[in-house]
């Protein structure tokens, strides 16, 4: 394990660059490249690791201008670099600690005889994606870009997006070993400082030795880590970062993530998209609706399913009574058997989908979705109704935008399950009361998650169930959940 | 930290007022003013009034004070003791009453094969855990299932209308005056639950209280107006008999309703169960909570989650020793429950107030006549 020393770097450039190397020693990549200059034949050294290092850049606009400077009649001092070398990032170090952590994310450093400071040059090249499509935030109109591993792409991306001095961008590092640098972007005037405090306070208490993507953070920083339902946003989708950040949000971007984090989020975004915003609010309402409505029936489906088989049968009318009775005749298990079991085989067939190679997913999907429920209603195992009910679950789980929320929905219907099973319609209730009473008493960084429900005000619900169009939303002189918001 | 708003608080008056009343107040007040009794409201709607002006009274003389603090200021150590220990006694058997009236109703209607016990545990366990939340999450969820409960209502009301026969309401008033008088008391008895507000007083936003005055009359003419068309609607379509012989007419209505001409919505009591059964739960919770409220104050605690089982469990125990049969509770409400009500909701606030009157003009009799001396 590295021991970091604390130590300053010296006078004497051996002693600089053993004590270096030798805190990476048995580390094969890491390359030192000694020359000689000026006519005093002062030496000098370049160390880095070439595998993460743009070497080209070294060659041409470190190295061959300190060859040219054969002619020179004096020591050459980490001051006189600024005009001496054509690379563009420059800082100087005395701390042996920094000059290793350059090497390691990818710096090269210059070190000179006679001076006690190391010069890191910005060179570090990191391989990741192009900017691509993003995958899973679909979206039919707006910007297709999406997130890559690289967080200087990331913010280059969201900087398309708001071209004003207004957005601020904060370095920070998390990890003990990782190092992970962690933005924190945000727009002056408009972000919650509070808010802003919060998130910079709880970053810097994190303790683990890796951070090795966004989720690790979120894990660490949200308000109620033990809680199901998300409450911060998560997006690989520049478009929406900059608009949360226009709405006062305030977003965090982890160095390789794909995924950048939003905060405060609270419950009615997990049902927005960015597309919302760029079509016509009729469409775009009815389509946020759709969504609230899929929710709630998707985690009561199956509940309900149970309640109307089992319990209370006289609650449905007649004819649907006659012919669900005739669906399950033969059956041989019990109804609430029947539908936990294909409950957790429909989530089974959907993480197969996800983990198989890309075209053998969506095979597994349809296999398992027509050709084994086919089969087992063929069988006699289960009936056709459960089936579709299952089914209906399951499909409309997938409406929901985030992957978060649509997962604390699938996992919760099966507790709600159980209860039912038990206790009928009284315990679904109970169930839902303790459900929503745990829902409104959460909190994203102080903000009432549910503050869009209740208590119900009219201005609150033009950007959560329904979207009121834009020059009503432009209009309103807050934005919930934000310093504007509270003027 | 949060605070009850005043539209949340408002809608506390909705839910403990409407949620029993919308079930059980028009068998009740139809036995008794026959068909004059959608105008039962309109006369029990000032003991509302009433209930709020002495709650409002002690609020200005006792800013920021509980009731259990108010109560030991005003009657002093000893008797203010004895008066909150028996508020919580009533206020715990209240929330018993209304738990059995809720089983009864489960039990007739839902779930006739489970076992009352087994019901009784899953009820008082979601009211335990309920009640382990502050009264801002209370009361937040309290106003969603109250604005669906009244929305839902609404509906089945609009849907009942081709039903309703104007003749049942003739001739007018058929049990006369003192039939109205009669069927409205055991209302009164419930606009005046609206005493529960005391119990969260403190917990509201300080910014809101002159807003909650203006929003808590309108939730009770509101409510008033809701109950007269719950009552119009149950008269109009089952007529004086039915009414009053069903234990729940606007159960009924909601399950024989038609929407147009042939087009019969059949059981259509499954969208109103939910909510009843959710409102309901709320009434309970919030006599728990002014209980536990109590005692919290009494023994100087900062929360009830240490006692809050007691209540919860004991009602759970008594309930069915107490009351065996549900029709037990019926007659309680409808004969015993008015005057021991109103002695607890109203009589011991104005009690309170004029205590407090007197106090502070002998107070201020005796610095005058000390200062002249």
């Amino acid at each position: 394990m590295t021991q970091w020393t604390n130590r300053r770097l010296s006078m004497d450039l051996d002693k600089n660059v053993e004590d270096i190397l030798g805190q990476f020693a048995s580390c094969a990549d890491v390359v030192l490249r000694r020359v000689t200059i000026t006519k005093a034949r002062q030496k000098a050294a370049i160390i880095f690791i070439p595998e993460i290092t743009d070497t080209t850049r070294i060659e041409q606009a470190c190295v061959r201008p300190l060859l040219a400077l054969a002619d020179r009649r004096s020591a050459l001092l980490h001051e006189d670099l600024q005009n001496e070398l054509t690379i563009l990032g420059m800082q100087q170090h005395h701390i042996i600690d920094d000059v290793i952590a350059a090497i390691a994310a990818g710096d090269a450093v210059l070190l000179l005889d006679g001076t006690p400071q190391a010069t890191v040059l910005t060179t570090a090249k990191w391989e990741h994606r192009a900017v691509e499509k993003s995958d899973n935030e679909v979206s039919l109109r707006g910007s297709l870009q999406a997130f890559n591993e690289d967080t200087r792409t990331n913010i280059g991306l969201v900087r398309q997006f708001l071209r004003g001095h207004e957005l601020k961008i904060e370095k920070l590092t998390c990890g003990r070993m990782t190092k992970t640098p962690v933005h924190i972007l945000y727009l002056d005037p408009i972000a919650h400082p509070d808010q802003l405090q919060t998130v910079k306070q709880r970053l810097q208490q994190i303790k683990l030795d890796s951070v090795l993507d966004a989720g690790y953070i979120e894990q660490l920083i949200r308000d109620h880590p033990r809680s199901l339902f998300p409450t911060m946003g998560q997006t690989e989708r520049p478009d929406r970062v900059a608009a949360q950040l226009v709405d006062g949000r305030i977003a965090i971007a982890v160095d390789h993530s794909p995924t950048m984090l939003t905060l405060p989020a609270l419950f009615p975004e997990f049902f927005q998209v960015s597309e919302d915003y760029y079509g016509d609010f009729w469409i775009q309402s009815f389509l946020r609706l759709l969504r609230y409505a899929a929710f709630w029936v998707s985690l009561s489906l199956m509940s309900l399913y149970l309640i109307f088989l089992t319990y209370n049968p006289e609650l449905l009318p007649t004819p649907l009574l006659l012919k669900l009775s005739a669906a399950r005749m033969g059956i041989p298990s019990p109804t609430i058997v029947e539908v936990f079991f294909m409950g957790l085989l429909f989530e089974v067939l959907h993480e197969a989908g996800l983990r198989l190679p890309r075209p053998i997913g969506p095979a597994i999907s349809i296999v398992g979705g027509l050709v084994v429920g086919e089969a087992a209603v063929t069988a006699g195992i289960v009936g056709a109704a459960t089936v579709i009910a299952i089914a209906m679950a399951g499909i409309l789980s997938f409406i929901i935008p985030n992957h978060s929320l649509a997962a604390t929905l699938r996992l919760l219907r099966f507790p709600l399950l159980l209860i039912t099973a038990m206790f009928g319609i009284v315990g679904f209730a109970a169930a839902l009361l303790l459900l929503l009473l745990h829902m409104f008493s959460l909190t994203s960084f102080g903000e009432p998650y549910m503050q869009a429900a209740a208590p119900l005000r009219k201005r609150l619900l033009e950007d959560s169930i329904v979207r009121a169009p834009l020059d009503v939303l432009f209009k309103r002189s807050h934005n919930w959940g934000t310093k504007k918001g509270s003027q | 930290m949060q605070q009850l708003d005043a539209r949340s608080a408002a809608w506390i008056v909705f839910v403990v007022i409407a949620s029993t009343a919308t079930l059980y107040l028009p068998a009740i007040s139809i036995q008794q003013a026959q068909n004059g009794a959608w105008l039962s409201p309109v006369l029990a709607v000032p003991f509302g009034f009433l209930t709020y002006g002495l709650i409002w009274a002690l609020r200005r003389r006792h800013p920021g004070q509980s009731f259990t603090a108010i109560a030991l200021a005003v009657f002093g150590p000893v008797i203010g003791r004895v008066i909150v220990i028996l508020m919580v006694v009533f206020l715990w058997q209240a929330g018993v009453i209304i738990l059995r009236q809720l089983l009864g109703f489960i039990k007739t209607f839902i779930l006739l094969e489970t076992p009352i016990l087994v019901v009784d545990f899953i009820l008082s366990l979601a009211i335990w855990l309920a009640l382990r939340y502050r009264v801002t999450v209370l009361g937040k969820v309290n106003q969603m299932v109250g604005f669906t409960l009244a929305a839902l209502l609404a509906v089945l009301l609009i849907s009942a209308m081709p039903d309703i026969h104007m003749s049942a309401f003739t001739p007018w008033l058929e049990s006369g005056w003192k039939g109205l008088v009669r069927g409205a008391i055991v209302p009164a008895t419930w606009y005046s639950q609206i005493v529960l507000l005391i119990f969260v007083w403190h917990e509201m936003k300080p910014d809101e209280t002159a807003l909650l005055d203006r929003r808590i009359i309108w939730m009770l003419l509101s409510t008033t107006l809701f109950l007269m068309i719950v009552n119009i609607a149950v008269l109009g379509v089952l007529g004086v008999q039915e009414s009053a012989r069903s234990g729940f007419p606007t159960l009924e209505i909601a399950r024989y309703v038609q929407l147009g001409a042939g087009v019969q919505l059949q059981r259509l009591d499954i969208l109103f169960i939910i909510p009843w059964i959710l409102a309901a739960i709320f009434k309970i919770i919030f006599f728990y909570y002014g209980a536990c409220a109590i005692i919290r104050d009494l023994l100087q605690h900062t929360t009830f989650d240490a006692f809050s089982s007691g209540v919860v469990f004991s009602g759970m125990g008594v309930v069915l020793v107490v009351f065996p049969k549900a029709s037990i509770t019926s007659y309680f409400i409808s004969y015993d429950w008015p005057v021991y009500g109103l002695f607890f909701q109203v009589g011991i606030p104005l009690l309170l107030v004029i205590s407090s009157l007197i106090r502070s003009r002998l107070k201020s009799w005796l610095s005058h006549a000390g200062g002249s001396s």
